[in-house]
């Protein structure tokens, strides 16, 4: 069992959706609360990875993280080390690739959140730290567990954008997708059922949670 | 008071004054559904940053919208707390925790405060948030059709209490569609129409039948007669009025020898030009005042009533309209199905 692969997944998977939630929250609250003729471009950008092939965008990622490149050369002088085929690579990437699992869930839970709930409690004098635990966050409750789940789920699905910019580098890159991509190649079959099975279970257990969670709280999400 | 509102809504522009005297603590708002009421108070309780509010009443500064307090559809209770969470969250944050007892038996909640908001009737939900907003110690207290869910007597008997718990301390800017619940509380009242002010005054002026074009869009045609309480036997009360002995069947806490008013809609009163035999329990004799068309069809007759003023309304094609002039004697009579407050 390749365990050192499986335990880097849940670390890039982890990790990415921890960066993911830090970002999507502001971002999908500033896109429920604009209204603006550019805003469907703005969901446009934000969606394109839901239908861009993994390669095209794992193609443009390892143009933008090479050391000639502006974002590689960046990453260069803040580390003194090069950013394609690193850890960090991989989670640079997870974060964009994964980006509309986690704003749509959240995007559609702020939108059903109304306004007057924050004036209300606004108005009754309630501190802004009230207002966050008492009224935002149970609120948006499900929308979050949905985006973190998803973000996760797809994080450790991903392949094509992993083999574009993270290649096959033991401890560092070699994820289980990867590990099982490398076993079937070596045809070695026993490995790979391990592996393909392990993903398998993990990813229907994960999404029978969502779907249980959406079911309770009839909370919407686009997806699917 | 004076207070000057202006804002916008899409298409919709409100610009409002009202204005009062010093002393008023519950001002009535009436006027027709889309008039504006609601969007006037949402600029009032702060919810609408664009619209401008200037003015004072009393020490209260209405532009910063400091501690007033909206109740309404707009004010939702918080759905992950149950009611008990609710009141205790905002009584926490307003140094009342010592008085949620009181105002959850002011606003007839006990049995209401381990129920999850999405279990509570529409007058439940209202006698909810009037006690959370209560809880938030406003100096401003803003109604917006609060009580539209609740039963008539559970209505008043709560307006009644809460008149007597807020007293000086807190003002009340009230919305409603039941005239009757403005005349229990109010002393002023404004018009609303289209988003500007069409009439404003103390409430005894704009009942008046002067105002009768007024009364056939928003008000109706009702006259407020001052009287003592008498006595309350039986379901029964007897109020004095001009020193006639009159009877209703309302029930009223009034003691005996306090004053108390009685709300006449002009449809009761059937008027006669002979003291005669009618089958209705009360009497008031009087003199014709003046006489004027009132629709189409109808004639309103304003009574002088030992210095009150009643009106009544007539149909002009009846040939005994005739008999109807300035100075004549008359007897109103009506039920005793009358509002007492």
């Amino acid at each position: 069992m390749e365990f050192p692969a499986i335990w880097l997944t849940l670390k890039l998977a982890g990790l990415s959706t921890l960066l993911l939630m830090l970002v999507a929250i502001p971002v999908s609250w500033w896109l429920s609360r604009w209204n603006s003729r550019f805003k469907a471009v703005v969901q446009a950008c934000v969606a394109l990875p839901l239908v861009l092939p993994p390669t095209v965008l794992g193609f443009y990622l390892l143009l933008a993280f090479a050391p000639d490149s502006l974002v590689g050369e960046l990453w260069l002088t803040m580390t003194g080390e090069r950013l394609a085929f690193t850890f960090e690579a991989l989670v640079l990437g997870s974060v964009i690739y994964s980006f509309p699992f986690a704003v749509q869930p959240l995007y559609a839970s702020f939108c059903q959140f109304h306004p007057h709930y924050l004036h209300t409690a606004k108005m009754l004098n309630l501190p802004w730290s009230a207002r966050l635990v008492k009224v935002w966050l149970p609120a948006i409750k499900p929308g979050l567990l949905i985006a973190a789940g998803l973000s996760f789920a797809h994080t450790v699905g991903e392949f094509g954008v992993v083999l574009m910019i993270g290649g096959n580098i033991p401890g560092q890159t070699r994820v289980v997708s990867i590990a099982l991509f490398d076993q079937v190649e070596s045809l070695n079959y026993g490995s790979a059922h391990q592996l393909a099975a392990t993903l398998l279970i993990f990813s229907l257990c994960l999404l029978m949670a969502l779907y249980w969670l959406q079911g309770r709280r009839r909370l919407k999400w686009n997806v699917m | 008071m004076e207070c000057h509102v202006r804002g916008q809504a899409g298409e919709f522009y409100l610009d409002v004054v009202l204005s009062a005297t010093a002393e008023c603590a519950w001002f009535g708002l009436a006027g027709h559904s889309g008039a504006g009421k609601s969007t006037l108070l949402q600029a009032l309780a702060g919810f609408d940053p664009s619209a401008k509010v200037q003015g004072q009443w009393q020490d209260i500064d209405l532009s910063s919208a400091r501690n007033t307090v909206l109740v309404s559809a707009q004010t939702p209770l918080f759905p992950a707390l149950n009611v008990a969470d609710n009141l205790e969250l905002v009584a926490r944050y307003n140094q009342q925790l010592t008085n949620i007892a009181a105002i959850v038996a002011l606003c007839e909640c006990e049995a209401l405060l381990l129920r999850h908001t999405t279990e509570l009737s529409g007058g439940e939900l209202q006698r909810v948030k009037l006690a959370r907003a209560l809880l938030a110690n406003p100096r401003l207290l803003l109604l917006d059709e609060s009580f539209g869910a609740m039963d008539r007597a559970l209505r008043f008997r709560i307006l009644k209490k809460l008149r007597v718990f807020l007293g000086q301390h807190t003002r009340v800017l009230m919305v409603s569609h039941d005239i009757n619940e403005i005349i229990l509380c109010c002393d002023h009242l404004a018009v609303i129409e289209n988003g500007g002010t069409v009439a404003c005054g103390a409430l005894s002026e704009l009942l008046n039948p002067e105002y009768s074009d007024l009364s056939t869009t928003v008000l109706p045609l009702i006259s407020v007669l001052q009287g003592v309480m008498w006595e309350h036997k039986g379901g029964v009360s007897r109020v004095l009025i001009d020193q006639t002995d009159v009877r209703v069947s309302d029930e009223s806490d009034a003691q005996s020898g306090s004053p108390i008013r009685l709300l006449l809609p002009a449809e009761a009163i059937t008027l006669a030009t002979e003291q005669g035999e009618a089958l209705q329990t009360n009497c008031l004799k009087g003199r014709v005042m003046a006489l004027r068309a009132y629709s189409a069809t109808q004639n309103v007759v304003i009574i002088d009533c030992g210095g009150q003023r009643l009106s009544a309304l007539v149909d002009n094609y009846n040939p005994q309209c005739e008999l109807l002039s300035v100075g004549r004697r008359v007897w109103a009579y009506f039920s005793g199905q009358q509002t007492l407050v």
